[in-house]
């Protein structure tokens, strides 16, 4: 039984792997399913994006099969975002983008360190403000944040290249880095831009050594720091104060150790402590060259151990150097465990909180028999039956950032200033429990419902629904006419199981349908006028439904 | 395990039988409460109706200041500019001798006076960093050293601690769950108590009503249990927010005032609650620190006036409260040329609480010599301050088990720091 099914996953990977007309036997594609070509678009949207916007689900699945291809077609070879979209131009708005980690390092100093070259009054608390309105907060390091978490939100509900979107806020929180982090600061947005967003749809191994040379990651898990024991800085930093890089001695194996852990093998992978002391040796001297001015990979053969090395069974021979760190990701990329461990999480994320092994084991082999292609590997997930098993639609909690962007797709909600705006975002989804560039540990957020539902997020979650739905996020005007309500029954039932029918494609329960009914039926009397009543309720049922059980799903 | 067995299976134990509080009127589940603390001899006896506040202190909090060594010969040396004075008008106030108190600690000196705060010095966490960042992250996490440590050990001790399932269990009042509460027990975090019940869309009671209905009906599981915990949390807090209009009064006004005053109200509700996280900003104090008055003199004027209202709305309920202030580590014993001072390694912790043996500085003070100091640079360390939570665990929340809370970390009755009675 199963071995026709791979064959049918393979065939439509081969077919998608490369670009192709429409015509290509795509009937074979989809596994056998019971989903309806409605079901089969909105789950699509919903797991390889951030959900649809109002019409997307019904055009697609009028296209029929044919369509369905098409549009992962797209989503798995997306074209470059044009500048001169509505999105590009929103995205040019926001300066730091494109800049360098040199140019932020310069152009959005610390006001301490500002306060400092200008040879201010070190007590002069009002000077110190004065510069402080002087210099403009947009011209504080906050503001990169700002921008870059502006970014993440504005392209998240506009582009049309949504699993683009959701891959690199995947393979972030993969290889997670804290903003707060020292300079990383300075090199997120270069981080994301320049080593997550190229390599989603690349080989894995690319990825890695694009992660494992990034100044940002170097600095966030201190391999930067990290020498051979009993190397002795040069005399001129012997002065610099302790705890500074000058007096760094010896191995540390913060990278080392999550590399193995949580970028490639797994917790279980079967490494011993000894493999992570071994791969710390090995990439002693992969190093920053100046974190605070010139914040460049570069590897020092001082620091670096020479010594033979033994990674995972692996011999490294001695007299090595930098290239002893690329043996070292080259054994962990092939490493059987990093397959499974890859697997697992992709199908967490696209399939469900708690995947079969018998699909994680076909991804698995997928991602290892195209040399850790990950195009590949998501492909044979999306084509798998299992992620079009009836089990697993709206299988998913949405997280708190799946959750808010759905619901500004769902009523097309228009974002009409700059990057201030995402910021109330950020404020709400802190709320939620997700802060976004902000999560501390390296192991990034959780990809499962328990870390998604409590008392305090729930509640910021109905919220949110409501207030969007009333345009009472400011700048944010929903536009509910995309919906269709101008052809929707007058009546409230009518009208609840036209608008559930928009913005869930599935029939709504029993206790949503008596909520909804109770809320807007309960003072029909303060409204006189029919037409205004109807507009009032179109705006209750939406909030009512986005603040739903069943919205919280994906 | 799944997180709502969790809740259930740990249930509420009363005279042998499981109880379940979801979905019960506000009043009757603090009644249940109440009466359950008051049974002597349940399970976990000593445990009942305590509550432990941890204050973390973000920046890195210069101790040498806050509790400086009047009597140490090499201290005024070292801070020309901003050492305390132990006469005059601003000097610090004297603890025993030795140790005075910062001035806009006085707030506080009553509770010294009275026995109940203890500080301890040369405290913190052994770790060579001096990354705000890293060393926050190593002491929330319980873990100095383990970066991928996904939870905190405040969590990891709920998770060992017998507890009836109140959605009070553990809060923290910031907008984030801190590191140190995250993990498989579940915890209410928002800014404000007041803005979780009646801030929002849904203070609106009809449509809170209609949403309670609709996530009871809820087939999902996750959803259907965490929606019922939620409606029942927002009406029993909008009771206990109504329940004591004047005691806000009492506070300041700061933010670390109102969120106590919130943490103080949960307290008084007897709404089960066993942990509760807070954090203060402002430490960093590099630049024109102050001594008795400035910068970090206006910091403590806000922190022990928020404390002390605190303790004093507690009344004599502080016999069942312990508050722990903590920061990630010290500063430079040197002042700096900015009359500030940079990151260092060993500070000061508060316990504060009815049943602390305080008015003691707990400290093995070899002197401020520079051979004493850690890199000869900075106060050394001299307790951990995971020595002094599993104290506070033991003791205080009655916890026989805390292997679990600290791995690797075994309690040993030498480094016992003896804060209790």
């Amino acid at each position: 039984m199963r071995l026709p099914v791979i064959t049918l996953g393979f065939f439509a990977l081969t077919t998608l792997s490369t670009p192709v007309g429409a015509n290509t036997g795509t009937s074979v594609l989809f596994p056998k399913t019971t989903l309806s070509n409605e079901q089969k678009a909105f789950h699509l949207f919903n797991r390889l994006g951030y959900g649809p916007r109002p019409g997307e689900v019904e055009q697609l699945a009028k296209g029929g099969e044919n369509a369905l291809v098409e549009w992962l077609q797209h989503q798995t070879h997306p074209l470059p975002l044009a500048a001169s979209s509505p999105l590009g131009l929103k995205l040019a708005r926001l300066k730091t983008l494109a800049a360098s980690p040199e140019v932020l390092l310069e152009q959005y100093q610390p006001l301490a360190k500002v306060a400092r070259q200008q040879g201010l009054e070190k007590t002069d608390q009002a000077a110190k403000k004065d510069l402080r309105a002087e210099i403009g907060k947009e011209h504080l390091p906050n503001h990169i944040e700002q921008e870059l978490a502006a970014q993440k939100l504005l392209r998240a509900v506009e582009s049309d290249n949504q699993l683009e979107e959701v891959l690199t806020d995947f393979w972030f929180n993969h290889f997670n880095i804290d903003w707060s982090k020292n300079e990383d600061k300075w090199l997120l947005t270069s981080y994301e831009r320049d080593v997550i967003r190229p390599n989603v749809f690349g080989k894995f191994r690319d990825f890695l050594g694009a992660v494992a040379h990034s100044p940002a990651m170097l600095i966030y898990l201190d391999n930067w720091l990290s020498v051979r024991d009993g190397f002795t800085p040069p005399a001129k930093f012997k002065q610099v104060a302790a705890g500074k890089p000058g007096n760094r001695t010896g191995i540390n194996e913060n990278y080392a150790r999550e590399l193995l852990e949580l970028h490639t093998l797994g917790v279980d992978g079967g490494y011993s402590q000894n493999d992570v002391r071994e791969v710390a040796r090995a990439l002693t001297g992969w190093t920053v060259e100046r974190p605070k001015k010139d914040p460049r990979f570069i590897f020092r053969q001082r620091q670096h151990d020479t010594d033979e090395k033994r990674v995972l069974g692996s011999i490294i021979p001695a007299g090595g150097g930098q290239d002893d760190g690329e043996r070292v990701l080259d054994i962990v990329s092939r490493h059987p465990a990093t397959a499974k461990f890859i697997a697992t999480k992709l199908c967490r994320r696209f399939v469900s909180d708690r995947p079969a092994p018998g699909l994680i084991a076909r991804i698995a082999k997928t991602f290892q028999a195209s040399g850790g292609d990950l195009r590949a590997t998501y492909l044979a997930i999306f084509t798998s039956p299992e992620f079009w098993s009836k089990d697993s639609v709206r299988a998913k909690i949405k997280t708190p950032l799946e959750f808010v962007v759905s619901g500004m797709r769902a009523v097309d909600a228009h974002i009409d200033a700059d990057y201030s705006v995402p910021l109330r975002f950020i404020g709400r989804l802190d709320q939620m429990g997700m802060a976004v560039y902000r999560c501390p540990p390296p192991t990034g957020y959780k990809d499962s419902a328990d870390a998604w539902v409590s008392p305090g997020a729930l509640v910021a979650r109905i919220n949110f629904g409501v207030a969007l739905s009333r345009g009472n996020v400011k700048d944010v005007t929903p536009q509910l006419k995309s919906l269709g309500t101008d052809k929707m029954g007058e009546n409230p039932g009518d009208l609840m199981r036209d608008l559930g029918k928009r913005l869930l494609h599935g029939e709504l329960r029993d206790s949503t349908r008596d909520a909804i009914m109770h809320e807007v039926s309960h003072d029909r009397q303060t409204l006189p006028e029919d037409h205004e009543r109807v507009k009032l309720n179109v705006v209750r049922v939406t909030g009512l439904i986005l603040g739903s059980p069943e919205f919280q799903r994906r | 395990m799944d997180r709502r067995n969790f809740l259930k299976i740990s249930g509420l134990t009363l005279a042998g039988t499981l109880w379940n509080t979801a979905g019960l009127p506000p009043a009757l589940v603090r009644a249940l409460y109440a009466a359950q603390s008051a049974i002597p001899g349940t399970s976990s006896g000593t445990a009942k109706k305590k509550t432990l506040v941890v204050i973390f202190q973000r920046g890195a909090a210069d101790g040498l200041s806050i509790v400086p060594p009047l009597g140490d010969p090499h201290y005024r040396a070292y801070r020309p500019t901003i050492a305390l004075s132990d006469t005059g008008e601003n000097a610090a106030l004297k603890l025993d001798g030795f140790f005075g108190l910062h001035p806009a600690l006085a707030p506080l000196k009553p509770f010294w006076d009275s026995q109940q705060l203890a500080i301890i010095h040369e405290a913190g966490i052994p770790v060579t960093t001096r990354s705000h960042f890293d060393a926050q992250d190593y002491m929330e996490s319980g873990t100095p050293g383990l970066k991928a440590t996904e939870d905190g050990y405040l969590n990891r001790a709920l998770h060992a601690l017998p507890s009836p399932p109140s959605p009070f269990r553990a809060v923290a009042l910031q907008p984030t769950l801190p590191r140190s509460l995250r993990g498989q027990v579940p915890v209410l975090a928002v800014n404000s108590l007041k803005d979780f019940s009646e801030g929002g869309a849904l203070k609106n009671a009809s449509l809170a009503l209609d949403f309670e209905s609709m996530y009871r009906g809820a087939l999902d599981q996750a959803l259907h249990g965490v929606g019922e915990e939620t409606f029942a949390a927002m009406k029993t807090l909008k009771e206990v927010v109504a329940s004591d209009p004047v005691s806000e009064s009492k506070y300041s006004g700061s933010v670390l005032g109102k969120r106590l005053c919130e943490i103080a109200r949960l307290i008084k509700g007897d709404l089960g609650l066993q942990v509760a996280a807070t954090d203060i900003g402002g430490w960093d104090t590099h630049v024109n620190e102050g001594g008795a008055t400035g910068q970090l003199a206006n910091r403590l004027k806000e922190f022990s006036e928020a404390i002390a209202a605190f303790a004093t709305d507690l009344g004599p309920r502080l016999d069942d409260v312990v508050l722990v202030t903590m920061t990630e580590f010290g500063r430079t014993v040197r002042e700096n040329g900015n009359r500030g001072t940079d990151h260092g390694h060993g500070s000061v912790m508060f316990v504060l609480g009815g049943k602390v043996r305080g008015k003691r500085v707990i400290a093995r003070w070899k002197g401020l010599a520079e051979q004493n100091l850690y890199e000869g640079r900075d106060l050394p360390l001299t307790t951990d301050y995971r020595d002094v939570m599993l104290e506070v665990f033991t003791r205080h929340l009655g916890m026989a088990k805390t292997s679990e809370i600290f791995p690797g970390f075994p309690r040993l009755a030498q480094n016992t720091p003896h804060i209790f009675r």
